[in-house]
């Protein structure tokens, strides 16, 4: 328990006491410690996901509870465990969190009290609104880019030219939203900036894939109409 | 146009002198369409006239007519100077109007392009420029291959050309050659020409070069993305990567390092410099 603030132990024991485990789960995951949440609690947030006598609705709502804390440091974690989550939980927390209007509201948000307050701020709104560009994503696509089938039989590869059209404007916005997180290397400083950008870079990896097998059928189908003409 | 001339004349000359005798009294009923119907050119100006003075049937070329009711004018059969006159005009304007329309409809050929967004019928009516940029056409469906497939080519489908108004009219020689020399000029037609096909050649080759690059990355990246999901492997999430990704060593951390710190550099050097222009004013 070293690193936690009186305040998240106090939170977590009533949490306890209220036998809330995934509220209690949330709290230890996002507390004022100045690192990436603990594997163990991410973990259990995982196995929670796919529990079917779980509340995705009751878990979801946690964790954006947490968003509206004063500090960078809680919000910056509890974006990370939501997309962690997103990532490695089960698909039910994607659907829900796609069939939100609103998600994350942290356009304006900035925290003017702790000492890399005003640089980890412009980083929790890049972060916030990636995360909303990806459950849009999912909205409007009804799939998961980062989890798709890849490969010569994948689902980007075997796409019809009408949906491909529609469907690559759509990776293209999450990349573009995930590129402009943007970080500098003097400002990679703490393990929690650190633990986001590790998670952009993986699902950076797999947007680009998908968009690179889009862009191989689209040009594949090009070639043959121009071939066919002449 | 001499005897469509006279006959115009000699129609004009008898209402005029119809005008005169008998007043507004005496006026035929014209339908309201025919007042109504606007006419830009002389033409169709003339036409109208016409029209409008056809249903007076009782009126003879010599004579002036009796003060009486307009149903008795409309009883009496037209003296056949007259209706040999109206019809002779009625001939003459019909075909006037042909040739009018085929010389527009010529000139519309001409243009070969419309402009993006137009009805090619309404492009058609008003004067038509003859733009012949060849990116905007569907010059691709004027190609004598291509012209019996129509909708194939890239963009086709989007865009609206005159060729259906075109592909009904038959005209001779004149507009097939206008298509084939727009075809060969325009920069997606067939490569008939040896240097064309040369070139287009270089071009596939490119573009497949670039498809088997795109695929081999690929290929690459669901290497990395397997053994990133392949459990133990959480350890050391981004060395498989940049190896795999860059076995040269190009995008190592040293690399990174060099090119992250130049960036930060610069952008600090813009970020100072736009403070010190905020501070210059205070």
């Amino acid at each position: 328990m070293s690193g936690q603030s009186l305040t998240d132990r106090i939170a977590a024991a009533q949490h306890s006491m209220t036998g809330s485990a995934i509220s209690k789960a949330v709290c230890k995951a996002t507390t004022h410690e100045v690192s990436g949440p603990k594997k163990k609690h991410l973990d259990y947030l995982i196995h929670c996901t796919n529990e079917l006598n779980v509340s995705i609705p009751h878990l979801a709502d946690t964790l954006l509870e947490r968003t509206t804390s004063n500090s960078w440091i809680v919000v910056f974690k509890a974006l990370i465990a939501t997309h962690h989550l997103m990532m490695y939980g089960s698909e039910r927390l994607m659907q829900y969190l796609a069939s939100r209007n609103t998600l994350f509201n942290l356009n304006n948000f900035l925290d003017k009290a702790a000492l890399q307050g005003y640089n980890m701020s412009t980083f929790i709104r890049r972060y916030s609104r990636y995360l909303n560009e990806k459950s849009m994503s999912y909205r409007l696509a009804a799939v998961d880019f980062t989890k798709m089938k890849r490969g010569a039989e994948g689902v980007m590869r075997t796409m019809n030219t009408e949906k491909l059209i529609k469907t690559l404007p759509i990776i293209q916005n999450q990349l573009d939203a995930l590129l402009d997180f943007q970080p500098n290397s003097n400002e990679l400083t703490n393990g929690v900036i650190n633990t986001a950008f590790m998670l952009l870079f993986k699902d950076s990896i797999r947007l680009f894939a998908a968009y690179n097998e889009g862009v191989i059928n689209m040009l594949g189908k090009s070639t043959k109409h121009i071939i066919n003409l002449v | 146009m001499d005897g469509f001339g006279r006959a115009v004349v000699g129609v004009w000359r008898a209402h005029t002198v119809l005008d005169e005798s008998d007043g507004a009294e005496s006026s035929p009923e014209v339908p309201d369409r025919f007042r109504k119907m606007p006419s830009s050119t002389s033409l169709g100006s003339l036409r109208m006239s016409l029209r409008k003075r056809l249903p007076l049937r009782s009126v003879q070329a010599n004579s002036l007519p009796e003060p009486s009711t307009t149903e008795i004018q409309k009883e009496q059969p037209k003296p056949s100077t007259a209706r040999k006159l109206s019809r002779s005009a009625r001939n003459s304007i019909n075909q006037m109007c042909q040739r009018f329309q085929r010389t527009r409809e010529f000139s519309r050929e001409e243009c070969l392009v419309a402009t993006p967004g137009r009805d090619p019928e309404i492009a058609g009516a008003s004067s038509c420029t003859p733009r012949r940029t060849p990116r905007r056409a569907a010059t691709p469906r004027r190609t004598p291959r291509s012209a019996a497939k129509p909708g194939r080519t890239p963009g086709s489908r989007e865009r609206k050309t005159p060729e259906a108004s075109v592909r009904g009219v038959k005209t001779g020689r004149g507009r097939r050659q206008l298509v084939r020399m727009a075809a060969l000029r325009s920069p997606f037609s067939s490569p008939n020409t040896e240097k064309q096909r040369i070139k287009f050649d270089k071009d596939l080759e490119s573009v497949s070069s670039g498809i088997r690059r795109l695929k081999h990355l690929s290929k690459a990246f669901d290497d990395i993305i397997q053994r990133e999901d392949r459990p133990g492997s959480s350890k050391c999430p981004g060395g498989a990567m940049m190896r795999k990704l860059d076995p040269s060593g190009k995008l190592s951390r040293s690399n990174l390092t060099r090119r992250a710190s130049n960036l930060s550099n610069t952008l600090g050097g813009w970020a100072n410099t736009a403070v010190n222009s905020i501070r210059k004013p205070n």
